[in-house]
């Protein structure tokens, strides 16, 4: 958090523009929505539409493995997809179907993973 | 449906019965039959048995011991894919999730006795029945052209042999020749698939048979991503592919695979491969069953289950749902809803509002993907759309590469999550 903020004033200091790709850089959630315990069962459930494309064995061709990563790496990736600070659209549409108590239990769900 | 005198007779009190004393089963553990091992079934059966770990007896109906996707039978056809790479058996089904795979074909379903009787003799009881026979063809929906001529006029729309056939057809073609495809009238299973096999095969065919000729009979004036492919095509094929839609008589179609000729609008054609694609309804197994109205089978939005009976969730193409279109993915997504209804019913395990979502990803030539998708959730009318997107034409090859790369990760995922 505190060194996201940092580097989101670094850049407006020196002036850089901001694209696409640096846009999530300087994209912070409140606490509110970090603090939310995710529903572990609930996120068993949604999970089981991204694993159609997201695999297990965490193998990533084409397509990220996300299967135990951090769950803020994860809330932070959905939260941006949905709004639209990462590009992918399938994963825009994803995300934006998601609420955020859907958001913390699947990435609780995901980080539980190995 | 076996509907015999002592059965229908029986059937008030069954009911009764089922209403007043739910979960009780003669042998201990609850039975969970699944018919058709494809996207929506073999997905049924493992989630099942997966997550209620051995509390649900499962047992898979499917008559191949080899299930060819037909999501990448195009890719097969334009040569990116290999036969062997489309290939998938139920030994993982059986070893890794303990499904209890019986190859054979369901002939008959009573549904007041809940049992299926197979072609090999034997009999399944179930508490709770599956349907996910994918589609059979309407019966005389183009004209000359019926099952027994499969072999001269290949519908290559249930992948295998069929897809075998269609590009041995299409590589012995001589040079110069034409290759026509009849394409199906709404709604049929995979939207964008014949058009993805256009481009497949015109991208074959620009490499073995440059001077060859394509024509495509519509009967629609207009078809699933229709801007990306006409795109596509005017870049890689001009010139190759001429297709023909309603307006211009795409639907006024009819075969004679003897002679391989094509008539459309009043006007005859010599060609040298054909694919017909006839019109499509539920696997026959469902109007066994009862469960039909018209070609389809009506479900609830909520879990999949039949408007007919609630015992038997039916799934994938044979469904008649609502908004989703038939794929693959939309079967796979179905098969997790209906999973989680079936655990819920017979072990009592947490039900959540069901939701669903689909994506479909065609190949236009090496390294050009495009892809639609949509979310969807239950309504008590059907399932209904909630947001979607759609490739745009003119991307930049960049994005075109990536999109088809993450077609190659969803081919991966969907066929693990099939059968492990
Ligand atoms: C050319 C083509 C390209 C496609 N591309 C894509 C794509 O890129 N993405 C996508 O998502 N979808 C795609 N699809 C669509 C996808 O293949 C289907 O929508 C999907 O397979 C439907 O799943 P299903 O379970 O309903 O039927 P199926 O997957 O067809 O499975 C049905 C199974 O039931 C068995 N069966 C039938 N009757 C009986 C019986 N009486 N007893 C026992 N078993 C029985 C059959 O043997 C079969 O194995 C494509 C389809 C085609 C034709």
């Amino acid at each position: 958090m505190y060194s996201r903020l940092l580097f989101g004033i670094f850049i407006a200091v020196i002036g850089i523009a901001v694209h696409a790709e640096n846009k999530k850089e300087e994209f912070i959630l409140p606490s509110s929505i970090l603090e939310i315990e995710g529903d572990l069962a609930y996120g068993e459930y949604l999970a089981s539409d991204c694993q159609t494309c997201h695999r297990a064995d965490n193998s990533d061709q084409g397509i990220p493995g996300i299967h135990g990563r951090e769950t803020i790496e994860l809330v932070y990736a959905l939260h941006e997809y949905k709004n639209k600070y990462r590009t992918n659209e399938v994963m825009q549409m994803m995300a934006g179907g998601l609420d955020d108590e859907e958001i913390a239990a699947l990435a609780t769900y995901f980080a539980s993973l190995q | 449906m076996s509907i015999n005198r002592r059965s229908f007779i029986q059937t008030a009190a069954a009911v009764t019965a089922s209403l007043s004393a739910p979960m009780v089963m003669a042998s201990g553990k609850p039975r969970v039959v699944v018919v058709g091992g494809g996207a929506g079934g073999a997905t049924a059966a493992r989630y099942i048995a997966k997550d209620s770990k051995g509390a649900i007896d499962v047992t898979l109906v499917e008559p191949s011991r080899t299930y060819y996707t037909c999501f990448f039978s195009n890719l097969y056809l334009g040569g990116f894919r290999d036969l062997g790479s489309i290939a998938h058996s139920y030994g993982n089904l059986a070893s890794e999730y303990g499904v209890n795979v019986v190859h054979d074909w369901a002939v008959d379903i009573d549904r007041e006795g809940k049992t299926v009787s197979l072609a090999g003799g034997g009999t399944l009881d179930y508490d709770r029945l599956v349907l996910s026979p994918g589609i059979d063809f309407v019966d005389g929906a183009v004209e000359g052209w019926d099952l027994n001529a499969q072999n001269k006029m290949p519908h290559a729309y249930k992948a295998g042999s069929q897809t075998e056939l269609l590009k041995a057809q299409l590589a012995s073609m001589p040079a110069g020749g034409v290759f026509a495809m009849v394409a199906p009238p709404n709604p049929y299973r995979c939207p964008p698939g014949p058009y993805e096999r256009v481009s497949m095969i015109a991208h074959m065919l620009k490499k073995s048979n440059p001077t060859a000729k394509i024509i495509v009979a519509d009967p629609k004036p207009k078809f699933s991503k229709m801007g990306l492919f006409q795109e596509g095509w005017a870049n890689h094929y001009d010139g190759m592919i001429d297709w023909i839609g309603s307006e211009f008589g795409g639907g006024d179609v009819s075969v004679n695979p003897e002679a391989m000729t094509v008539s459309i609008d009043g006007e005859q054609t010599k060609v040298d491969a054909c694919n017909v694609i006839p019109a499509m309804k539920a696997g026959r197994i469902c109007e066994m069953a009862g469960i039909t109205d018209g070609n389809w089978a009506p479900v609830s939005a909520h879990d999949m289950s039949s408007k007919v009976d609630s015992n038997i969730h039916v799934l994938g193409d044979a469904s008649m749902q609502g908004d989703m279109p038939k794929s693959g993915f939309s079967a796979n997504s179905q098969a997790k809803v209906a999973a989680m209804a079936i655990r819920g019913a017979l072990t009592g395990s947490k039900v959540f509002p069901a939701k669903y979502s689909n994506t479909c990803w065609s190949l236009v030539d090496t390294n050009d993907g495009v892809k639609v998708g949509a979310t969807y959730k239950a309504t008590d009318e059907k399932i209904a759309k909630v947001d979607g997107f759609i490739s745009k034409t003119g991307e930049t090859a960049d994005v075109r590469k990536a999109t088809y790369e993450e077609s190659l990760g969803w081919y991966a995922g969907i066929t693990a999550d099939m059968f492990g």
